[in-house]
């Protein structure tokens, strides 16, 4: 998986990064992401089309041995690809990416919020009511109303 | 109906296409069989769309909610956007099983970012009923099977899958919040049902704000970024309506709160205070602590974008690849701030005015 490339799972996902932060949504699953600081960098290389490997080499860092940070990156990037965010593609990378230096490296975390795939659980035929959608049939367990 | 020149036709635009003309027709027919087109002109965002009925049955339920928008100048001639609604039930006229399995257009209907392509449609996702736009045409439809039986989302506003739709490709994008304030400026209220943007839209409409909408508005990026009025309604939940006496008296289904939001028409009522475009100067996403004092405290422009994005993209159906990046720009544009909601609902107009800067119109105003 080290020497893998990806790419944005588009269209099921869409993406954008603002003040260190990237929010990630798939709008197949109802399921959206945060990734900061060091996650939302390592969140733009990948889409940039580095490797995991090469990702890590380019962030320098000056507590935190060499090998833990591939391990918390390729780990990282594992999260990314079994949530479906981003696919493999076999274009080498397209776009550099200013490797920030990171005085302190945080370990990567991508934050997954379900609280809204409510939204996209209705089946139209057979469990809404004759008014539709999004009215449950009231013999199905209770969901919020969106 | 030519397809407009330089963009490619397809087999699966080409059922599209039929499918749209179809719909077209039974609409057609069934305003023959009502003995009328009923129009309604609207200024929405700018933009001229007509509203035509076949018959008299079905404008009493979805019209309310776009008084405050109502254009009369509008005609078939000028409109932008032409939108023809029908139902069954008083027409007489079925859906035809030509316009294709609903199912699949349930599914084509759920959130998406592909390309737009030229015809769309929408089954019970975002609105209640079936909808179509043809984008060369500028004409969307929407059916309902029974207009006596129209849900309360459609009549606290309706056509949200033909107008999010069209707007995206006029520069418009359909937010889920509220907005308030006055012409000079205002707040863009987000976050997911249950929040507090109702809240905090009505205590600042009570208080004398103007008001653009408490579910649904439309945000034209810009400088600065505005924020128009779709729906001149607002919803609450039975448990919420006591805390609005004055509004109390004024929901439209007080039999079904039970399973259904409280819905109020405000174009009826307050009339003066519903205005159709605002400039934003700040986003709110407002959170119910409860107790202790209600406060804003700065927010970043991630958080804000989490609060707004997610529950726009995932209410609504296909949208444009740039919809997040619109939204995107309106949090790099203006501040953010977490509005935590105390005790006293009546502490958030003046939290929201002393942020604006600006006294406070319940002060001087009935």
């Amino acid at each position: 998986m080290s020497e893998l490339r990806y790419e944005l799972n588009a269209p099921d996902v869409v993406e954008e990064s603002i003040d260190g932060e990237a929010l990630i949504v798939n709008l197949r699953t109802g399921l959206y992401y945060s990734a900061r600081g060091s996650g939302d960098l390592l969140w733009q290389m990948v889409l940039a089309g580095y490797t995991p490997a090469e990702a890590a080499a380019a962030i320098s860092c000056s507590d935190r041995p060499a090998d833990t940070v591939a391990t918390d990156v390729a780990r990282f990037v594992e999260e990314l690809v079994a949530e479906e965010l981003v696919r493999p593609r076999a274009a080498r990378a397209v776009q550099r990416i200013e490797a920030r230096p990171v005085a302190a490296f945080e370990i990567p975390v991508l934050e997954r919020f379900a609280d809204l795939q409510d939204l996209l659980v209705l089946d139209p035929v057979h469990d809404v009511t004759e008014e539709g959608w999004p009215h449950a049939r009231p013999d199905l367990p209770p969901r919020s109303l969106p | 109906m030519p397809a407009r020149a330089g963009v490619a036709t397809t087999a699966a635009g080409e059922a599209d296409q039929a499918q749209f003309e179809v719909f077209l027709s039974a609409f057609h027919r069934a305003a023959e069989a009502a003995g009328a087109i009923i129009p309604v002109g609207l200024c929405i965002g700018g933009k001229r769309v007509l509203l035509r009925f076949a018959g008299p049955g079905l404008s009493p339920y979805l019209v309310p909610a776009f008084r405050h928008l109502r254009d009369d100048s509008v005609t078939p001639e000028t409109a932008d956007l032409t939108i023809c609604a029908w139902d069954s039930a008083s027409t007489g006229v079925s859906l035809p099983p030509e316009v294709g399995d609903l199912v699949s257009h349930h599914r084509r209907g759920m959130p998406d970012s592909r390309p737009l392509g030229r015809v769309l449609s929408a089954y019970r996702r975002p609105d209640p009923g079936f909808s179509m736009l043809d984008l060369d045409s500028d004409t969307g439809i929407y059916w309902i099977p029974n207009a006596a039986s129209t849900p309360y989302e459609d009549r606290s506003g309706t056509f949200r899958a033909i107008l999010s739709w069209w707007m995206a490709t006029h520069g418009r994008q359909f937010v889920h919040g509220a907005a308030i304030g006055d012409a000079r400026g205002g707040v863009l209220v987000v976050g997911k049902s249950g929040s507090g943007k109702s809240t905090t839209a009505l205590s600042c409409l009570m208080a004398g704000f103007d008001y653009v909408g408490d579910d649904y508005c439309l945000l034209e990026p810009g400088v600065p970024p505005c924020v128009h009025s779709l729906f001149g309604s607002a919803k609450l939940h039975a448990h919420n309506i006591d805390r609005f006496p004055q509004l109390a008296g004024l929901v439209t289904n007080p039999a079904r709160l039970d399973i259904e939001k409280g819905v109020f028409l405000l174009g009826d009522h307050l009339p003066e205070r519903l205005i159709s475009s605002l400039p934003v100067r700040a986003v709110l996403v407002p959170a119910v602590v409860g107790d202790g004092p209600t406060e804003l405290r700065p927010l970043s422009s991630a958080r804000a974008l989490a609060a707004l994005a997610p529950s726009t993209l995932l209410q609504l159906s296909a949208t444009r690849h740039e919809a997040l990046a619109r939204m995107a720009s309106l949090v790099r544009s203006v501040p953010a701030f977490e509005l935590r909601l105390g005790e006293n609902i009546e502490d958030i107009p003046g939290a929201v005015w002393a942020l604006l800067g600006q006294p406070d119109p319940g002060q001087n105003r009935d």
